[in-house]
């Protein structure tokens, strides 16, 4: 379709429960799966992609993300600040769940910026926090025995100074 | 209808788990080893350590920077965190082996630091205070009658790392004021060898701080030359294994080294060329040198260790303080460590450990 220029086609991305939404082919750029699903298309895609694994409120929540940081990056001044407020509320704005459910789908659509910044997210939510806060977090079992656990502690006494009371 | 998945806990696989502990401190991986034993494993594997280090090294500021300092009270190393209140420091183990010696730190790359131990026949060793682990270094010269073991020479040293070869050099260097022809040596990790470094094309010149500041694949000597006090700084530089001289930017003295953000040399000491002498910090950027515009209250006989965000570092007196631009003490903390070239240095915590190309590495967990 000649005439037409590369940023203003819509790409039209289906979530699990059947939303659609229709997104800037700049913005499709940035979500790396989708990309090469419509790099590997013979011809253009008009029909919804489907998107399995990801449901309404991440999609919204990683669209809503890649719109601001576009617009933050198309060259105001002073962008960085309000980028950087941006960032803090949009990771305020989550539970833990809502953290993990986002880096889960910003990983399968392959969104490298969103996802980055949500690990580094997560790292500061649990640097300070005790070891059962993290097994907690992440779901996972304690699997020593605990003389197994109070012998890993007591090898490294200094590292445990400062940590937060849950 | 609200998707049964949704409502479940989500449970993160362990590949995205490591990208979220690549973000980490050091010391939040040490006490997060305690939560399964997958997680101890994945901690421990070298690959995600050397990935860590190099995410940790890259970040604007690295959380692991500390200061080490050997106490003059006990036997233990002690550790500060100077971005966080400085109050907060804590006791590392050393090694036993050398525990209860007289010892000098000639310098640090990488979380490893450099220990002499002052006793003769013993080896210089290559410690990682986190680990605990360490390596023995056996010095180049074993003869009991060498100028270097006497007394007669100075003997000083440091640590590097090449990136070019993955390896860890130690230089050693020996000489007197009497004769000012030094010599130098350095040891491979890799190859567990030594070898010496060419310094004949040089002025003669003396080396006057024994430890060096290793900065951007280069180790920084505070030297003399040419027989006079002309101050200058003594480079070798690890990838070409080239030994050079760095004038000071100004004709000068009684300085000190400095590690400053973004990997670049400082240099803190005093002008002679001003009106009143001054006490400057300067910088190195591709070879020259510019002036720091930061308030040094000189006057109040401050050694400076680093900048963090604004504030300067340093040791005044068997303290620790902070001090603000406007040259107001903010922080102090009260240590006791009598030697700031010798028993103190600046390091980046890590989980590293040396190349095994040859041999064991000494392990031990520092009790």
């Amino acid at each position: 379709m000649s005439g037409i220029s590369d940023t203003e086609r819509m790409i039209t991305l289906k979530t699990v429960e059947g939303t659609l939404f229709d997104v800037k082919s700049s913005i499709a750029k940035d979500l790396k799966t989708v990309q090469a699903f419509i790099d590997d298309s013979d011809d253009d895609v008009t029909s919804p992609i489907p998107l399995p694994n990801v449901f309404t409120r991440e999609l919204s929540r990683i669209l809503d993300y890649l719109n601001n940081h576009h617009r933050f990056r198309s060259g105001i001044e002073k962008a960085d600040e309000e980028m950087a407020r941006y960032d803090a509320e949009f990771a305020k704005s989550m539970s833990h769940e809502e953290l993990k459910a986002l880096i889960l789908a910003a990983n399968y659509l392959n969104v490298k910026d969103l996802l980055e910044f949500l690990n580094q997210t997560v790292a500061d939510v649990i640097q300070n926090k005790s070891v059962e806060f993290v097994r907690n977090f992440f779901g996972i079992e304690n699997d020593y025995t605990p003389e197994e656990e109070e012998k890993l502690r007591n090898e490294n006494e200094w590292a445990f100074n400062g940590v937060e009371q849950d | 209808m609200k998707h049964e998945a949704e409502a479940e806990a989500k449970v993160l696989p362990l590949e995205l788990v490591e990208k979220i502990l690549l973000w980490l401190p050091v010391k939040s991986l040490i006490q997060f080893r305690c939560v399964s034993k997958k997680w101890l494993s994945l901690i421990l594997d070298s690959r995600f350590v050397k990935l860590h280090y190099d995410t940790a090294d890259a970040a604007p500021t690295n959380k692991n920077t500390r200061l080490l300092y050997l106490s003059s009270e006990v036997p233990e190393a002690r550790c500060v965190d100077l971005e966080a209140p400085i109050r907060g420091d804590y006791a590392l183990q050393l090694p036993l082996c050398c525990r209860h010696f007289c010892l000098s730190i000639l310098g640090s790359s990488r979380g490893f630091i450099l220990l002499r131990i002052h006793v003769y026949g013993a080896p210089l060793l290559l410690w990682n205070p986190v680990t605990g682990s360490y390596r023995s270094v056996p010095y180049p010269v074993l003869d009991p009658d060498a100028s270097c073991w006497t007394g007669s020479d100075n003997l000083w040293g440091g640590l590097g790392y090449d990136e070019s070869s993955d390896d860890y050099l130690v230089v050693v260097g020996w000489g007197n004021g009497h004769e000012w022809r030094p010599q130098w040596e350095y040891f491979s990790v890799r190859t567990n060898s030594w070898k010496t470094i060419e310094c004949g094309h040089l002025p003669p010149h003396l080396v006057t701080v024994e430890s060096a500041l290793f900065c951007n694949g280069v180790l920084y000597w505070l030297a003399v030359k040419d027989m006079e006090v002309n101050f200058v700084i003594v480079a070798f530089d690890l990838a070409r294994k080239h030994l050079s001289l760095v004038s000071f930017p100004t004709s000068g003295g009684s300085g000190r080294l400095l590690n400053l953000f973004a990997g670049c040399l400082g240099l803190y000491y005093l002008n002679f060329t001003e009106d009143h002498q001054k006490f400057e910090i300067w910088v190195m950027k591709e070879l020259s040198w510019t002036k720091l515009n930061v308030v040094l209250p000189y006057a109040h006989g401050i050694h400076p260790l680093c900048l963090t965000k604004g504030e300067l570092v340093g040791i005044k007196n068997n303290e620790l303080v902070k001090v603000s631009d406007k040259g107001v003490s903010v922080e102090s903390l009260r240590i006791s460590c009598c030697d700031y070239n010798l028993k103190m240095v600046m390091f980046t915590q890590s989980l590293l450990s040396l190349p095994d190309e040859f041999g064991c590495t000494g392990e031990e967990q520092g009790k």
